[in-house]
């Protein structure tokens, strides 16, 4: 019977492993197409609509989603302070603090705060290539992390189980 | 007010202005220029800012010095860090703050066929206090209205003289507020923001409860689409010059609306000396003349002519 409730343990264990994993990838890609909603929207609004920055983050601090909600409510309490210089300053501070939350890592994360140079950028022509390359820059990130999504949801799976079962004859 | 000026520069300089106790009532100018002392321009005269000292002062040997970063800060501040979305007032030199009060931008400019494209590398800034002078037009406003009706009047004066300050408290009394028995809707076309000085489309300057603004718009243009749009009895409008101003009035005038204009000519006989306005003198079209200028102990004094240039007082 204790064998029986240990097995049972051990799968339930290792699945919910597996399943938090699944969780943690799945994230990791909504967060960058979250990022690259966002950069439309701000570059859009700064070109087609020519709206304040202020504006337009104050209407992505009510909107924005986890973890960009907090990002961008910290990026509007700085720039009403009037005590920064330039806007790429407050956007990686921001960045900075709310790194663990955005959970961008290494080189995405560097572009995550350079990213922030366009909203510095006073020509339109000059703004729009930016915003182009970033934007194509984060969507090679999302096909990539597309890819390889359903083989790292499928190798999760498979270790957690093999792992369970592993366990379960070791148990045996 | 101080506040609204001191707001757009550097958070070191903004709170030594602020402890400074600068007399803003007094300031009229405050001129920036990159490597060159900061001046504040006060109705006595010239003043260097001591940033030691935190205080004006006539001596410029210990003047703070203004940097690349102090104008780059000024320039993110009064834009909102959106320096992008001011890319016409770029091209006009100058940006209206909250409170009317101007900045003017100078810097290397962009050209594309003929025209203004951009500024690059503004390194000099003007920014100029808004002062109002409610009243000043309180005894002229008797003679606008003739039996119930608002005048087609021009004001006429030299540069410098106050034409549009008188302009724009002509509007204010025309206009009225919640307690004034007579009236008037009137259609302001502000082609370069200094009658209503507006901020974000507020007019920061007192016009009235009865105004609308078209800011920024072509004089004629604008006269036509207050016309259509906004049925004013009166269409207030700055600096009359060009040919299209003159056709636009023209049209303005057939539709029974009024005219309250203002033009450049240093006295009655100059004004008789511009073509466009020979035909108009001829036949009376205007019923109203101002002529404001300075006296000899240099204070503003106006007279006013009938539509015949014959004087009322």
């Amino acid at each position: 019977m204790l064998k029986i409730l240990g097995m049972l343990f051990i799968l339930a264990g290792t699945a919910g492993l597996g399943r938090e994993y699944n969780r943690y990838v799945r994230q990791n890609y909504q967060r960058l197409v979250l990022w690259r909603e966002y950069l439309i929207r701000i570059s859009s609004e700064m070109l087609k609509m020519r709206r304040p920055l202020p504006e337009i983050i104050a209407g992505l601090a009510k909107h924005a989603k986890d973890p960009f909600f907090p990002f961008f409510t910290r990026i509007m309490e700085e720039l009403q302070k009037y005590e920064w210089q330039s806007m790429h300053e407050i956007w990686k501070l921001s960045a900075e603090e709310y790194q663990k939350e955005l959970g961008f890592k290494g080189e995405v994360m560097r572009l995550f705060i350079d990213c922030g140079k366009i909203l510095e950028q006073e020509n339109e022509t000059i703004l729009a290539n930016e915003a182009e390359l970033f934007i194509s820059q984060i969507e090679f990130y999302i096909q990539k992390e597309q890819k390889e999504l359903a083989d790292k949801l499928k190798i999760s799976m498979y270790l957690c189980t093999t792992a369970g079962i592993f366990l379960v004859l070791l148990l045996i | 007010m101080a506040e609204q000026v001191f707001a757009i520069f550097p958070k070191h300089l903004r709170e030594a202005f602020l402890q400074g106790n600068i007399k803003t009532d007094e300031l009229e100018e405050i001129r920036i220029r990159i490597g060159q002392p900061l001046i504040f321009r006060m109705r006595e005269g010239e003043f260097y800012f001591h940033m030691e000292q935190g205080r004006l002062s006539r001596d410029g040997r210990l003047s703070y010095v203004v940097t690349r970063s102090d104008i780059q800060a000024i320039l993110n501040f009064l834009s909102r860090y959106s320096i992008y979305a001011y890319k016409e007032e770029l091209r006009s030199g100058f940006i209206t703050l909250e409170g009317g009060h101007r900045v003017g931008l100078a810097g290397q400019v962009v050209m594309e066929n003929g025209q203004v494209a951009q500024m690059n590398h503004i390194s000099f800034l003007n920014i100029r206090i808004a002062h109002q002078c409610i009243g000043c037009a309180k005894a002229i406003y008797p003679y606008l209205l003739k039996e119930g009706h608002v005048c087609n009047t021009l004001i006429v004066s030299p540069v410098g003289i106050g034409k549009t300050t008188c302009l724009r408290d002509c509007i204010r009394l025309l206009s009225g507020d919640a307690t004034s028995r007579q009236a008037y809707r009137i259609g302001v076309v502000d082609e370069r923001s200094e009658i209503a000085a507006c901020y974000q489309g507020v007019p920061q300057n007192d016009l009235g409860i009865r105004t609308d603004v078209m800011d920024r718009c072509d004089k004629s243009q604008g006269m036509l689409m207050l016309l259509r749009s906004m049925a004013p009895d009166v269409i207030a409008v700055d600096e009359l010059g060009s040919r299209r101003d003159f056709e636009a009035v023209e049209r303005i005038l057939h539709s029974g609306c009024s005219i309250l204009g203002t033009v450049h000519a240093s006295d009655m006989a100059d004004l008789e000396q511009k073509a466009h306005l020979k035909p108009w003198l001829a036949g009376q079209i205007f019923d109203r003349f101002i002529l404001l200028k300075r006296n000899a102990t240099g204070n503003r004094v106006y007279e006013i002519y009938d539509g015949a240039l014959k004087r009322l007082c």
